[in-house]
C-alpha cells in the first residue's frame, strides 16, 4: 500500500486533481483515463497488454452480444469472451506462480470481475453496452479500484465517473478523513501485527499452546480486516475527491449476526457479485429447477426451497475461496464458509423451534449480542483455514484450541517473541484498535463515526485528525523492514 | 465568517505544528549519533582522514590514537547502521568541505548485503544538512525524495518527520535521559558507551562466548549481491576521482563468528571484496583472518560478537596503524604484509578448531577460555 503513501503518489495525484478541476475540467473523464493508464504504466508496461486484451474482448464482446439476434450468438460470444477472460486470469493465478519470470498484471482480479460483471450485465440486457471504447476502458482501467477493489458495477459508476463534477469542500474534508481512517488502520493496526501474527501462526504454529494460536488468530481477524479495510478506505477517499463515488466494500463485519449477514458486510462487492452472476444463475439454472422438481417429490417443500440455495453457496464459496489463491487452504476456508452456510439453512426450522421452546425473543439486545459473538467465533474459524498455509496444520491448531488451551502457559510462550517482536507495535495496535471499534459502535449505531466526521464540532473534527495522523506516523517509528527498533539512536 | 475561513486553517497548522514539535522533543534523542557526529565535523575544516561505516567504524577507531601515531587530522565518521548508500554521500560531502587524503571504510558481508536500514539512512542524511546553507538544505531534501529508491515509497513522505524514524525507547529512564540532555544540555553517562569525541564512541560492555551459540552473524539476514558490489565501486570510483587513498577494512568480531556466518559463504565474500577492490586499486584487510603479530582476537577486546570494547578499539587501532605505516613507508613489501593475514588453509587448519571448540562448550553452557 506504500503505492498511495509515497511522494510518488502524492504529486502524481496532486497534478491530476489540478487538471480534473482546473484545465482539463471539460475533458474530466479523458483526464481520468490518461492518469489511469499512466498509473498503470509505473507498475510495469509489459502488464498494460493484458488490461488492453481485456477491455477490447469484453468491448467488442458486449457490442457483439447486443447486436446479434440470436439467443445462441448472443450466448456463443458471451461464453467465448467469459472464457478467453477467464483463461487469462486462471493462467496468471494458478499456473503462472510456478513459471520464473512472470509478474501478475496490477489488479487482474479485480478489472477481470469487473469485465465480466459489465459483460454478463449486457448479456442479461440490464442496459445497453458502452459505445465509446474509451469511456469503456477507463471503467476497466480506473485506477483507485485497481489495487483492492471494489468491484464496482457499470449500471451503478458510470453516472459518476462520465459526469461533470466540481470541487466541494465538504466532500473533500469528509473524504480526507476516509483516507487517514483508512491510513491509520492500514499502518497503525494491520502493519503493527503482521509480524507477531507471523512469528505465532508461521514460525512457532507447532510449538505453542492452543491460547497463543487462538490470541494470533485474534490478532489476525483484527489485521485482516484492518488491512484489507484500510485500503478500501483510502481508494473510496481518493474517488470522493474526484467527486466519484464508489460503492460501500465493507459495513463493520464483526457486528455480524450470522455467517450470512457477516458476507453481506465483508468484501460486499465480490458477495454482491457472486450472488448476482454465480449464485442466481446456478439456483435459477434448468437442471437446477428440475433437482428442485425432485427434491419436492421426496422430500417436500422446505427440502425444495433449500437445498438447492444450499448447493449454489458451497459452489459460490468454493469459488470464492479459489478466488483468493491457488494454494489448498484458500478451497478449504471457502467451503468451510459454504457448508456453515447451508447448515445454518438446513436446520434454520430446527433453530426457530428451539426460541420458541426457551421463548427466546430474538429481538432483545441481549440475543443480538450473543448472535454478534457466536458468528465472530464461526468467522475466526474460517480464518484457521485462511491464514494457516498448511491445511493439515490448520486442524492440527484447532485441535490444539479445543484440547490443548495450556492458559497457564501463555505468558511464558509470549515473552520470548517479545525479545524480537517490539511491544510497543503491540501498544500501538491496540490504541488503534480501540479507535477502530469505537468508531463501528457508533456507525452501527448511527451515533456518527468517521463517516460523518464532518458534521461534528470543531475540535473533535480536528481531535480525530490529529489523532489519525500522529498515530499512522508514529507506527513508522516501529515499522520492522527499518529494522528501526533494533537500534534506537541513530 | 470569512475571517474563521481564513484562521481555522491557521489554527489547525499551527497546533499540527505544536504537536509535531512536542513529539519531536519528547522523541527523537537529544544526542542522537548522526546529529552529534555532523555537527563536530563541521567544526573542522582540515580534517584529512576519515573513518567510514557503520557502528563498527564507531566503536573500533580511536582517532586521537590515529592522530599521535600518524600525526593525521582524522575523523571518526562512523554512525550505527550506516549503509554503503549513505557512507558515499559522507565521503562526497567530506571531500567537498574538509581536505581528505585517505578514507578507511570498515566493510563485512552485512554492510554489503545486510537489509538497508532506512530509519538510519533518513537520520544520517538529514544530520548531515546541520551547517548548510538554505538553498543547499532543500536541494539535499528534494534529492532524497526524488530519488529513485525513495520516490515511491513511504520514507519519501516521513522523511519529513525525523521523530518517526530516529526515536528514543519508550521506557522512564530514556525519556529522564533525553529531558537531561535537551532540558540540562548534558549527557548521562550509562556505564555502557561514552562519547570520547571526533566521532568516536567507546563500548565498555565485555561479551562472553556462552552467548556465541544465540549471538552472532547467523542471525543477521545477508544476501551479497551484484548490487552490492556496485555500491563499492562507487566509492571506489568517487575515491579515485579524487585522487583519495581508500582502505576497506573488515573490523574484528569473535573468534567463532566467521563459523556462524558460514565459512565458504564468507571467504566467497571476502574474495569479492579484494576482486573489486583490485579493480580501482583500494586496499583490504580482513582482521578477522589477522595472525597474532599483527592484532590477536582476545575475547577480552570485545564488547559483543561484532563490536569492539574501548580496550579492544585501541589495541585495534594501533595495529591498524602500524599496518598503514608499514605500507606507506616500504617498511614490508605487499606479499610480508600479506604474510600478517591466514589464508584460507591457514584459517582451516588454526582459526576455525578454536571457533568449533567455543560454539561447542557454549552449547554445553561452558565459556572457553581464550
Amino acid at each position: 500500500m506504500s503505492v498511495f503513501y509515497s511522494a510518488q503518489f502524492l504529486c502524481f495525484f496532486v497534478i491530476l486533481l489540478i487538471l480534473y478541476y482546473t484545465v482539463l475540467r471539460r475533458y474530466q473523464w479523458l483526464c481520468l483515463l490518461g492518469f489511469s493508464l499512466l498509473f498503470y504504466l509505473f507498475s510495469g508496461w509489459k502488464s498494460i497488454i493484458f488490461i488492453f486484451i481485456s477491455s477490447l474482448t469484453v468491448y467488442f464482446g458486449a457490442r457483439n452480444i447486443s447486436s446479434a439476434e440470436k439467443l445462441k450468438s448472443k450466448k456463443g460470444w458471451m461464453l467465448v469472451v467469459l472464457l478467453l477472460n477467464l483463461g487469462i486470469l486462471a493462467f496468471f493465478k494458478y499456473i503462472n506462480p510456478h513459471i520464473e519470470g512472470i509478474s501478475v498484471p496490477l489488479g487482474l482480479s479485480f478489472y477481470t470481475f469487473i469485465a465480466i460483471g459489465y459483460l454478463l450485465d449486457v448479456y442479461y440486457e440490464k442496459y445497453q453496452p458502452e459505445r465509446n471504447y474509451g469511456r469503456f476502458l477507463l471503467f476497466i482501467t480506473y485506477f483507485p479500484q485497481l489495487i483492492q477493489g471494489p468491484i464496482n458495477r457499470y449500471g451503478k459508476i458510470q453516472k459518476d465517473l462520465y459526469g461533470q463534477h466540481n470541487w466541494d469542500w465538504q466532500r473533500a474534508k469528509q473524504a480526507i478523513y476516509i483516507i487517514l481512517f483508512g491510513l491509520m488502520k492500514k499502518y497503525a493496526i494491520a502493519n503493527m501485527l503482521t509480524e507477531l501474527i507471523g512469528i505465532i501462526l508461521d514460525d512457532h504454529i507447532k510449538d505453542v499452546p492452543g491460547s497463543v494460536i487462538v490470541f494470533g488468530i485474534f490478532l489476525y481477524s483484527i489485521q485482516q480486516y484492518a488491512d484489507f479495510s484500510g485500503g478500501i478506505d483510502i481508494v473510496i477517499g481518493l474517488s470522493e475527491l474526484l467527486g466519484i463515488h464508489m460503492m460501500e466494500n465493507f459495513k463493520r463485519p464483526y457486528f455480524a449476526t450470522s455467517l450470512d449477514d457477516f458476507w453481506r458486510r465483508w468484501h460486499i462487492s465480490l458477495g454482491a457479485w457472486m450472488k448476482d452472476y454465480v449464485f442466481y444463475p446456478i439456483a435459477l439454472s434448468k437442471g437446477m429447477r428440475k433437482f428442485t422438481t425432485w427434491t419436492k417429490k421426496k422430500f417436500g417443500k422446505f427440502w425444495a426451497r433449500t437445498l438447492p440455495g444450499v448447493i449454489a453457496n458451497i459452489i459460490v464459496f468454493l469459488l470464492v475461496g479459489i478466488w483468493h489463491g491457488s494454494e489448498l487452504h484458500y478451497v478449504y476456508w471457502g467451503f468451510y464458509n459454504g457448508l456453515v452456510i447451508g447448515i445454518s439453512m438446513l436446520l434454520a426450522p430446527v433453530f426457530t423451534k428451539w426460541k420458541q421452546v426457551l421463548h427466546i425473543d430474538d429481538k432483545k439486545q441481549w440475543y443480538r449480542i450473543f448472535c454478534i459473538i457466536r458468528t465472530f467465533v464461526i468467522v475466526n474459524i474460517g480464518w484457521y483455514f485462511d491464514r494457516i498455509l498448511l491445511w493439515k496444520d490448520s486442524f492440527k491448531a484447532l485441535y490444539a484450541s479445543a484440547f490443548k488451551f495450556g492458559l497457564s502457559e501463555f505468558m511464558n510462550t509470549m515473552n520470548p517473541f517479545f525479545e524480537i517482536y517490539p511491544k510497543k507495535a503491540l501498544l500501538i495496535a491496540l490504541v488503534g484498535t480501540v479507535f477502530l471499534f469505537v468508531n463501528s459502535v457508533l456507525a452501527e449505531c448511527k451515533m456518527g463515526g468517521i463517516g460523518s466526521i464532518v458534521e461534528a464540532k470543531t475540535s473533535t473534527r480536528w481531535a480525530v485528525c490529529y489523532f489519525l495522523i500522529f498515530i499512522t506516523l508514529l507506527s513508522f517509528g516501529v515499522s520492522t523492514n527499518a529494522g528501526g527498533f533494533l537500534y534506537a539512536n541513530f | 465568517m470569512r475571517i474563521s475561513k481564513i484562521i481555522k486553517p491557521i489554527a489547525f497548522i499551527l497546533i499540527f505544528c505544536l504537536i509535531n514539535m512536542l513529539l519531536t522533543f519528547l522523541l527523537s534523542p537529544g544526542d542522537g549519533a548522526s546529529s552529534r557526529m555532523w555537527k563536530e565535523f563541521r567544526e573542522y575544516d582540515n580534517i584529512d582522514m576519515i573513518f567510514n561505516g557503520s557502528s563498527y567504524t564507531q566503536k573500533g577507531f580511536n582517532p586521537y590514537t590515529v592522530d599521535e601515531i600518524l600525526g593525521t587530522n582524522s575523523f571518526n565518521m562512523g554512525t550505527p547502521e550506516q549503509g554503503l548508500d549513505v557512507t558515499y554521500e559522507a565521503i562526497k560531502t567530506a571531500i567537498e568541505t574538509q581536505k581528505i587524503k585517505t578514507v578507511v571504510i570498515s566493510l563485512s558481508a552485512y554492510t554489503l548485503g545486510g537489509e538497508m536500514n532506512d530509519n538510519a539512512c533518513m537520520t544520517f542524511l538529514r544530520a548531515r544538512k546541520d551547517g548548510m546553507t538554505f538553498i543547499d538544505k532543500v536541494k539535499a531534501d528534494l534529492a532524497f525524495v526524488f530519488d529513485a529508491d525513495n520516490f515511491g515509497k513511504e520514507k519519501s513522505i516521513n522523511y519529513f518527520v525525523p521523530w518517526v524514524y530516529n526515536q528514543i525507547q519508550w521506557n522512564k529512564e530514556d525519556f529522564i535521559t533525553n529531558w537531561n540532555v535537551k532540558v540540562h544540555g548534558y549527557v548521562q553517562d550509562d556505564g555502557v558507551t561514552e562519547y570520547i569525541g571526533k566521532g568516536y564512541e567507546c563500548n565498555y560492555r565485555r561479551l562472553s562466548y556462552l552467548t556465541a551459540v544465540d549471538k552472532n552473524s547467523a542471525m543477521l539476514h545477508v544476501e551479497v549481491n551484484d548490487e552490492s558490489y556496485d555500491k563499492m565501486r562507487a566509492i571506489c570510483q568517487l575515491c579515485n576521482d579524487n585522487g583519495i587513498e581508500l582502505f576497506f577494512i573488515n573490523t574484528p568480531k569473535a573468534v567463532y563468528d566467521v563459523l556462524s556466518f558460514g565459512e565458504d559463504y564468507y571467504f566467497e565474500v571476502d574474495e569479492g571484496i579484494r576482486g573489486v577492490c583490485q579493480e580501482y586499486g583500494a586496499t583490504y584487510y580482513d582482521f578477522n583472518l589477522a595472525k597474532p603479530e599483527l592484532f590477536e582476537n582476545r575475547k577480552e577486546y570485545l564488547a559483543d560478537f561484532e563490536h569492539l570494547n574501548e580496550i579492544g578499539a585501541e589495541v585495534f587501532t594501533k595495529a591498524f596503524c602500524d599496518l598503514y605505516l608499514d605500507c606507506k613507508t616500504g617498511k614490508k613489501s605487499a606479499e610480508e604484509i600479506q604474510l600478517l593475514f591466514y589464508n584460507r588453509e591457514e584459517y582451516d587448519a588454526i582459526m576455525k578448531p578454536i571457533g568449533e571448540k567455543i560454539l561447542k562448550q557454549a552449547e554445553e553452557g561452558i565459556e572457553y577460555d581464550y
